[in-house]
């Protein structure tokens, strides 16, 4: 697979390189790649395999963007850019609980209680 | 999460060559989810005791349990030409499969590698009765080794000692203790009583004996704090009697810190812990 002039990657997914170096960017959370199953793991090593390929840098404790990783966004921005501003923000299916009956008296079990 | 912890936290598998155990993607996902769900001044306390923790594998066992019987062999064996193994166990435990049993059975795999294996002999015991004062007499040729991969603040060690010291022909001259790891303050209780012990490494309590007044209390407070995520968490509060260790060997001991092997709870939801022991 091939993400920027003359770099290459193996076994990666061209997606996720994208999400990883716009969250580099931006300073952002990882939460989106996590919650599309990539482990920490894969995290990790993209971000040192992008660091060794100068899209980024890591200078005391700082990671930031580099110009060739710039180029990079740019040059996958046309695939996988989100230009629907719906999805930009995503329901937050998992917090979502069913209709309670208005006569239901609701007792929280103990061990679901958040303090 | 911020991609510098986690590349921070990679860091430090690397550093300590983590990354070549088996079993360690678990441990870094775990111990990711971890750091995602504590404060920063947490997260550094966890990033400094994770430096100093030991992550013992059965590889380790073989090369650390060979060191010690081969100081065995050459520092204990004038007139002697037996040593009677026995497992570091309390009674109410015995007949369960323990560390120090684990131990025992290794240590008959290794002792034909050992120099001067063949000027002594090694019998393994591993029942009070059998050693109680109708059924055994230690002769003036043998030596009792009690042993375990880890002897943390002494209480099973102390147990064991109490039921083995009841028959009168073994005495504290005549015992020597063996262990991968030893905790300093039971280092200093076996000096006090005259048994001599084998260990290959030595653990203090990692942050009330590594840590001096203001830093001590600040650490204490910060580890207080990270405990309350953990439902049931006060009745190991900085590991089994306060021991404050930072060990893992075949299974982590409940000595270490149980926010390295007890799961926690944040906003209702619970999390597997790093090295968890179930």
């Amino acid at each position: 697979m091939r993400l920027s002039r003359g770099i290459k990657f193996k076994n990666m997914n061209e997606e996720q390189m994208y999400l990883l170096l716009n969250i580099v960017k931006n300073n952002g959370d990882i939460k989106k790649l996590t919650r599309l199953g990539v482990k920490f793991r894969a995290i990790a090593e993209l971000t040192e395999s992008f660091i060794n390929s100068e899209l980024i840098k890591y200078d005391n404790g700082v990671i930031s963007i580099t110009e060739k990783g710039l180029d990079s966004i740019t040059n996958l921005e046309g695939k996988y850019k989100q230009f629907d501003k719906n999805s930009w923000i995503e329901p937050k299916n998992d917090c979502k609980i069913s209709t309670i009956d208005k006569d239901f008296v609701f007792l929280p079990m103990q061990d679901e209680l958040h303090f | 999460m911020e991609i510098k912890k986690v590349l921070k936290l990679y860091s430090l598998f690397s550093d300590k060559k983590w990354n070549e155990i088996d079993g360690n993607k678990q441990v870094f996902e775990n111990f990711c989810i971890l750091t995602d769900n504590l404060s920063d001044e947490q997260i550094d306390l966890m990033f400094e005791l994770t430096q100093r923790y030991k992550w013992f594998t059965l590889n380790d066992y073989n090369s650390k349990l060979t060191k010690i019987l081969q100081d065995i062999f050459d520092n204990e064996l004038e007139n002697i030409d037996k040593l009677i193994l026995f497992p570091i166990i309390k009674p109410e435990d015995e007949g369960k499969i323990k560390s120090g049993n684990a131990a025992i059975y290794m240590i008959r795999g290794i002792k034909p590698f050992v120099d001067k294996n063949n000027t002594v002999s090694i019998e393994e015991i591993i029942e009070f009765e059998s050693l109680k004062e109708q059924n055994f007499t230690l002769n003036p040729n043998e030596l009792i080794v009690l042993i375990d991969d880890y002897v943390g603040s002494g209480e099973t060690l102390k147990a064991t000692l109490v039921e083995v010291l009841k028959n009168r022909s073994i005495t504290v001259d005549k015992i020597i203790v063996a262990s991968i790891v030893i905790q300093q303050d039971t280092i200093d209780f076996l000096t006090d009583i005259g048994i001599k012990y084998y260990s290959t490494d030595t653990v203090i309590k990692e942050i009330s004996q590594r840590y001096v007044s203001p830093e001590l209390e600040e650490k204490v407070r910060i580890m207080k704090d990270i405990e309350r995520m953990i439902p049931g968490g006060s009745h190991f509060s900085f590991g089994y009697e306060h021991s404050e260790a930072l060990v893992t060997l075949i299974r982590t001991p409940d000595n270490t810190f149980p926010i390295f092997w007890k799961e926690h709870r944040k906003n209702g939801k619970k999390y597997n812990a790093p090295f968890q022991r179930y």
